[in-house]
């Protein structure tokens, strides 16, 4: 009886938040898992699991139906995806956080020489980051989350989206380098 | 000139704000391309929307409280404790608990659990285990091993799923939603099988049991005899 009392108190506008996110984004949700996990029983509860994260992190989602909404919802799913994997494959190719490791400040290279390499080539070297990585620098630099927000997001500790924005920097500097960007 | 470290790192957070925004575009043009080409939706599993449905409710729940006017929560978590004293072991604790051999059978208010105090095995994984009998139509999809249990997936051509597990059973505990199952025993040469039963339409039913070390579990919309045919099939 007391959870049906506070059933009623909780607030309608998130629920209906929810429920359209859960019809515009179920299916998409399920293949984003799928080019992952290619199990349907497994994607299910990627799913499932990427709908706790979202109901956990509802606030984060201003509009329900958008696509910066729909690419949030692919990087939960994604990083889901890694979760389902480690679970049931100890020994997949996964990175792993390491929280042993400390994630000390990555200075990027002077960026007027950077640029003097051309913008293409940064691009290209991003792209060529591993998705975990890339993610973390996603919710970073476009959506301007803090690490605690993201190990929310994530379902990480804070001290793991640290370690993998520090990764994701260090990436790109050797990138840089290996590329003829002078480095100190 | 050369940049202040401060105003470096401001550019680099630009441009890596547009060269990320150039990615999730392509990223999400790729998504709809592929949405496009299939154009198959998946029906997902009863067991699925029913999982979502219980997250709807924890996190309903869970947000009231969170809503509750500071005075109404005082009183309403004073009355909670009140009742939580004569409750609490209801709650917290299995109504029922049982033994047999090395295996622990928890019964709680909406699941029970297995779980298996015996020894692990030395032998780290039995391979090539497989149900001897599969209903007309299913096959072997997937097998996907973790670090103590082995998860074999069949599908059907209407992807009707059957899912067969096994692992060790010291390593593994399992949890059975009880409050849409009706759970029987059956003993068939001298191992006992839990069948958990569902009483909804397109709900799926499961079978535990343990042999040696190893625990097993089938889950798919059989009924209990199948289910059983299944079980007494694996070759161990």
């Amino acid at each position: 009886m007391l959870s049906t009392y506070l059933t009623v108190l909780s607030e309608p506008s998130d629920r209906e938040k929810f429920e359209r996110i859960y019809h515009a984004y179920k299916d998409m949700m399920f293949r984003a898992a799928m080019k992952n996990v290619n199990n349907p029983s497994l994607a299910e509860e990627i799913v499932q699991d990427s709908f706790l994260k979202i109901l956990k992190n509802l606030s984060k989602f201003p509009r329900p139906v958008c696509k910066e909404t729909a690419h949030l919802i692919v990087i939960i799913v994604r990083n889901a995806s890694y979760d389902c994997l480690r679970r049931e494959k100890p020994g997949s190719t996964v990175p792993l956080d390491s929280e042993r490791e400390e994630a000390a400040s990555v200075n990027l290279p002077d960026i007027t020489e950077a640029l003097l390499g051309g913008v293409e080539n940064i691009v290209e070297m991003i792209n060529e980051i591993d998705k975990i990585y890339s993610d973390v620098l996603m919710l970073k630099y476009l959506y301007g989350y803090s690490n605690a927000e993201i190990s929310e997001l994530l379902g990480i500790s804070s001290k793991a989206a640290e370690m993998r924005l520090y990764r994701a920097r260090l990436i790109l500097k050797k990138k840089l380098k290996e590329n003829g960007y002078e480095i100190e | 000139m050369r940049l202040s470290e401060q105003v470096n790192e401001r550019l680099w957070d630009s441009l890596l704000s547009e060269i990320l925004k150039e990615n999730r575009r392509a990223e999400l043009a790729e998504l709809e391309a592929f949405d496009a080409s299939d154009g198959i939706l998946h029906e997902f599993s009863s067991e699925f929307e029913k999982n979502v449905r219980r997250i709807r409710r924890k996190f309903a729940v869970k947000s009231s409280l969170e809503k509750v006017p500071a005075a109404v929560y005082k009183s309403v978590a004073t009355a909670a404790a009140i009742l939580g004293i004569a409750f609490a072991a209801l709650l917290t604790q299995p109504k029922v608990y049982a033994a047999v051999g090395d295996v622990i059978r928890n019964v709680f208010s909406d699941h029970d659990s297995y779980s298996y105090r015996g020894e692990a095995p030395k032998e780290a994984f039995k391979d090539n285990i497989r149900p001897g009998y599969m209903p007309d139509g299913y096959e072997l999809y997937s097998v996907i091993y973790g670090g103590s249990m082995a998860t074999l997936t069949y599908k059907n051509e209407d992807e009707e799923i059957a899912i067969f597990k096994y692992g060790i059973a010291a390593l593994s505990s399992v949890s059975i939603d009880n409050e849409r199952h009706e759970c029987k025993e059956v003993e068939r040469n001298g191992k006992t099988y839990f069948i958990y039963e569902a009483e909804e339409t397109g709900d799926r039913s499961s079978v535990i049991w343990y042999s040696g070390e190893y625990i097993y579990d089938i889950t798919a919309q059989f009924d209990r005899d199948e289910l059983v045919k299944i079980a007494e099939s694996v070759r161990e």
